[in-house]
């Protein structure tokens, strides 16, 4: 790769680095898991950055790649790692209600199908439109509808007992 | 006051759970760009073989001139691939029955619907019996409010297993969505029978039993009620009644006596006079009595009674 491409990805990996392990971290429940598959993601870009830099379309490349390198992993995954225990990163007055809070929407994800949990995070944490997450995930806008109103129904019905969220607001 | 948006608490109760961004280490993008040329290694190797194969093809050796020297390519034959979808690992087999086609909800295909349910029985059987399972197939789903699940695949260590799941939801829940309560978990009999009847204990209540029949699709789901547990369990009156439970199952099922240590079928049940017709105890073969006396399996290899 030439030096102005070569510059344009470390720009461009520094940028949005924090976003991208934040979005895998949730797609994998797993911190470490995620920087590793955005890794990954972000390698198999590597190889082929100028043509998507000239596409103008790195953003939605890499959310992409990062999404595919999760499914992928999912797939062919053979042992699920289970964190049972996590320090509070935080010390606040309302600490262990937020653990708590934390933990509920944890499990609560984690009982969610993989493209289901993914049509979720891309939809309601990433606030990308239901056109632009059917591109990420190869699949149609009917498709990504269906998916995140179960995943919204699920959660609604999984954190309903400890949680004081409304169950008006429809997706 | 204006209780806040569902989809709004959510990113950010989403946003707190992802955590701060974690800063860019100096390792990461030299670490990138190792992973891309390992990637770039592993392709070339790959279109080099591929190359290899294509120019040896099958058959004798032969000689390849590259630029000014010559190489020798020795003889290559592929075999051609056998694959057994059921079993690509182990040597056990799954039973060769027919697999759960889904219900194809509204606005589901009935693909993406057996697809999910497969994901979420895989996690229970997961949490319950440990992670690895492979290959993993719906033998039965019958229900919603009062769900009877059994699923077959293989085990981390390739072993075929079945395993049966309860559980109590409404009906207008997806199933994917019940939460699974797991019953059993048992080795896939070699060789296969002919058919199968699982007794499980009714999720809703103690003094119910339900049987799911394996491999009879006119007979998905039989439930027992007994309200002793010395009495031989009989049909649900309120069943037989249902003209829908009539209809699945017409053509007769079979009456067990599932309080015993081993099983009995006794009888079978004809349609449409539904008199119960005796059947000889030959075809019993061999039963397992479950440690806690909650499930029984039988399996009859012979003619079906």
């Amino acid at each position: 790769m030439d030096p102005q491409h070569e510059a344009q990805f470390e720009a461009f990996v520094h940028a949005r680095w924090g976003r991208l392990v934040a979005l895998a971290t949730l797609l994998a429940d797993d911190r470490g898991q995620g920087e590793d598959l955005v890794q990954t993601a972000l390698a198999s870009c590597y190889r082929h950055w100028p043509r998507i830099v000239a596409g103008g379309r790195e953003d939605g490349y890499v959310r992409a790649a990062v999404v595919n390198a999760h499914l992928s992993s999912v797939r062919r995954r053979r042992l699920r790692e289970i964190v049972s225990f996590q320090v509070p990163e935080r010390a606040e007055a309302d600490a262990l209600e937020r653990l708590d809070e934390r933990d509920g929407l944890r499990r609560a994800l984690r009982r969610l199908p993989a493209r289901t949990r993914t049509a979720v995070v891309l939809r309601h944490y990433t606030q990308l439109s239901e056109a632009e997450t059917a591109t990420v995930m190869s699949c149609s806008v009917g498709n990504v509808k269906r998916l995140t109103s179960m995943g919204l129904q699920q959660l609604r019905e999984q954190l309903r007992p400890s949680a004081p969220m409304s169950p008006g607001g429809q997706p | 006051v204006t209780p806040p948006r569902f989809d709004d608490e959510l990113f950010s109760r989403l946003d707190d759970l992802a955590g701060r961004p974690s800063p860019l280490g100096p390792s990461v993008l030299p670490g990138i760009r190792r992973r891309a040329a390992t990637q770039r290694r592993r392709r070339g190797l790959a279109v080099m073989a591929v190359a290899v194969l294509l120019v040896g093809g099958v058959g004798t050796t032969r000689s390849v001139l590259t630029s000014n020297r010559a190489v020798t390519v020795p003889a290559v034959t592929v075999p051609t691939p056998t694959v057994d979808r059921s079993s690509p690992t182990t040597s056990g087999k799954l039973l060769p029955w027919p697999l759960v086609q889904g219900s194809g909800q509204a606005g589901r295909s009935t693909k993406e619907h057996v697809a999910a349910l497969v994901d979420h029985v895989r996690l229970a059987w997961d949490d319950t019996s440990g992670p690895g399972h492979e290959n993993v197939r719906l033998l039965l789903c019958s229900g919603t409010s009062s769900l009877v699940v059994v699923a077959e695949g293989y085990s981390s260590s390739g072993q075929p297993r079945m395993a049966v799941f309860t559980g109590v939801g409404t009906p207008d829940q997806d199933v994917e969505s019940v939460q699974l309560s797991f019953q059993t978990d048992l080795p896939i009999p070699d060789p296969a029978p002919e058919f199968m009847v699982l007794t499980v204990r009714d999720p809703r209540s103690s003094a119910s039993t339900q049987a799911a029949l394996l491999n009879l699709p006119d007979h998905p789901v039989i439930r027992f009620r007994a309200s002793n547990p010395a009495d031989r369990h009989r049909i649900d009156e309120h069943l037989l009644n249902h003209s829908e439970t009539f209809f699945r199952m017409e053509g007769g099922y079979t009456l067990a006596d599932f309080t015993r240590g081993s099983v009995t079928v006794v009888g079978k049940l004809g349609a449409p006079d539904r008199r119960l017709q005796p059947i000889p105890p030959d075809p019993v073969t061999e039963s397992v009595p479950s440690a806690n006396g909650q499930w029984a399996a039988l399996w009859v290899p012979e003619d079906r009674p």
